[in-house]
């Protein structure tokens, strides 16, 4: 049977807010549990991997949108490049180089921290066991 | 009238609210007589933009589409460069925010089919706000276009070329009171604008305990249907869950049916209580709400929320976050769900639903008279008619 009774639902939710409100006041949440929970609480995200993003590139494709003088201008910023590039190339060798020994050691640790919790996970199992 | 739809991606395949939104109007009003076309890219993924579909003239249920390649294709670098910028929350200056809008599917050809279109049309109606073909499109014959932003408060809506787009035009298309309250506080002034939605019919019979069935499911469950992304807050569904079942639930924990894709996938804390549907049919997924206690749509990104409507049609109640005008809006003038500001608050309502069937009832048979009150098809196609002829007139 449908129905036709209509909720206040500004009221009620008011309602929850005010019980809420109590039960904080009067201790009934477990704090210490859910402050653990919220800390350990991560979602993983299939973002870019920062591997992706490691390498710098030192040269990009070079334009221009200008009319008529668009050529001389990517000429000219190609003949820049080209006697900058003793001076960039090192520099960006070295930043690559860089960016791969810490995402090395991030993965390490990531490995590590794996491995620790799902050690510690398997002590709480033998526990509550 | 003789309409013509803008919008980047179209077409069965293409998933998303805007895209569901822009095929539902545009089948719809050609059913209901108009001439309708449909200019579009050859495009189906809006993260590569690579052309899937040939270029050209078809017909899909009742409605021209013409198809042209993108020809501005997607420089991964550059999106690599700008999203990190966005993403601390700084802006990319209005070079910057032109060059992202540009590495969106732009189509130079589809710019010009859209000059060469708007003279023989009553109006060209442009959706979803953020992509090429809208922000430059409309920019093409903005006295003849009408945009339909969707608009989410996010930072491409604070872009200086969208918003001097969406100040530009004859008309905004909004879908629901809220979405034109946002636009009004991020454009100051509003061109002419009306407020329509989206429309739904009803859903028939649901089968929920034919879906336990047929999926094993036992005791209380939670539906969760969408994107599975932080954008849509999945990960606070996900939070307030776990936080339920394992400290706050007076009741033991409940599962939470979750159906969609997503790069989101659940912490080790929360896998036991997610039952992972990925992507379903859409009688599944109405059978899925059917079985639930309540949809729960955390996200913040919504125009209108397709999912709060179809649960409110397969007979369940809504949870949404306090925090979104949108779905706030729906709940409170339907009287169809509630709103939560935070775990707390969430497992004291999901609590009162799993002891209260009469309340779960009301509030779910409040929802669905409201679907069928404000968007039932009859009601929007009037209320879109007569917005682009009040507007594009």
């Amino acid at each position: 049977m449908v129905q036709e009774e209509r909720v206040d639902v500004g009221a009620l939710v008011a309602e929850v807010e005010a019980e809420v409100a109590r039960r904080r006041a009067a201790g009934d949440y477990p704090e210490e549990l859910l402050t653990r929970l919220r800390t350990e609480f991560a979602v993983e995200e299939e973002s870019e991997p920062p591997e992706a993003l490691a390498i710098v590139e030192s040269s990009r494709p070079l334009r221009s949108t200008r009319p008529v003088v668009g050529p001389a201008v990517v000429f000219g910023k190609r003949a820049l490049r080209r006697l900058l590039s003793w001076y960039v190339h090192p520099a960006v060798h070295d930043q690559n180089r860089f960016n791969l020994a810490l995402l090395r050691e991030l993965r390490d640790l990531q490995a590590r921290l794996e491995r620790l919790e799902r050690q510690a996970e398997g002590d709480g199992d033998e526990a509550h066991g | 009238m003789r309409l013509a739809f803008v919008t980047p991606r179209y077409g069965p395949e293409v998933l998303g609210g805007a895209e569901t939104q822009v095929r539902d109007y545009a089948e719809r009003l050609a059913a209901a007589g108009h001439e309708v076309e449909v200019l579009t890219t050859c495009a189906l993924d809006h993260h590569t933009w690579l052309d899937a579909l040939p270029a050209g003239e078809s017909r899909l249920a009742g409605v021209t589409v013409r198809r042209h390649p993108v020809t501005r294709p997607r420089d991964h670098a550059l999106a690599a460069r700008q999203q990190p910028v966005l993403d601390s929350g700084l802006r990319l200056g209005e070079s910057g925010e032109r060059a992202w809008v540009e590495n969106t599917g732009l189509s130079e050809p589809l710019l010009e089919a859209i000059a060469a279109t708007a003279p023989r049309v009553d109006a060209l109606l442009f959706a979803p706000y953020l992509f090429a073909s809208t922000v430059l499109g409309a920019a093409v014959r903005p006295d003849r276009s009408l945009v339909i932003p969707c608009l989410h408060d996010e930072a491409y809506a604070r872009f200086a070329p969208v918003q001097a787009t969406l100040r530009g035009v004859a008309g905004l298309i909004f879908n629901t009171e809220a979405e034109r309250d946002l636009a009004a506080r991020l454009l100051g002034t509003l061109p002419s604008h009306r407020v329509v939605g989206e429309g739904f019919e009803a859903t028939g019979a649901v089968d929920g305990p034919g879906f336990r069935r047929r999926h094993g499911i036992e005791g209380d469950v939670l539906a969760y249907a969408g994107r599975r992304e932080r954008g849509k807050n999945y990960h606070l569904v996900l939070e307030y869950l776990t936080l339920y079942g394992r400290a706050l639930s007076r009741r033991g924990p409940v599962t939470l049916l979750s159906m969609g894709g997503g790069p989101l996938r659940p912490p080790p804390a929360a896998r036991p209580l997610v039952h992972d549907l990925g992507f379903v049919s859409h009688r599944d997924m109405l059978d899925a709400l059917a079985a639930s206690l309540a949809s729960v749509q955390l996200s913040r990104m919504e125009s209108f929320s397709r999912v709060l409507m179809e649960g409110w049609l397969s007979g369940t109640p809504a949870i949404v976050d306090s925090g979104c005008a949108v779905t706030r809006e729906h709940c409170a003038q339907s009287g169809g769900g509630l709103w939560v500001g935070g775990a707390e608050e969430f497992a004291e309502v999901v609590d009162r639903l799993r002891t209260d069937p009469g309340l779960r009832d009301a509030l779910a048979s409040a929802g669905r008279r409201y679907v069928a009150r404000r968007y039932s098809w009859p009601a929007v196609l009037g209320r879109l008619e007569a917005a682009v002829r009040e507007m594009a007139g």
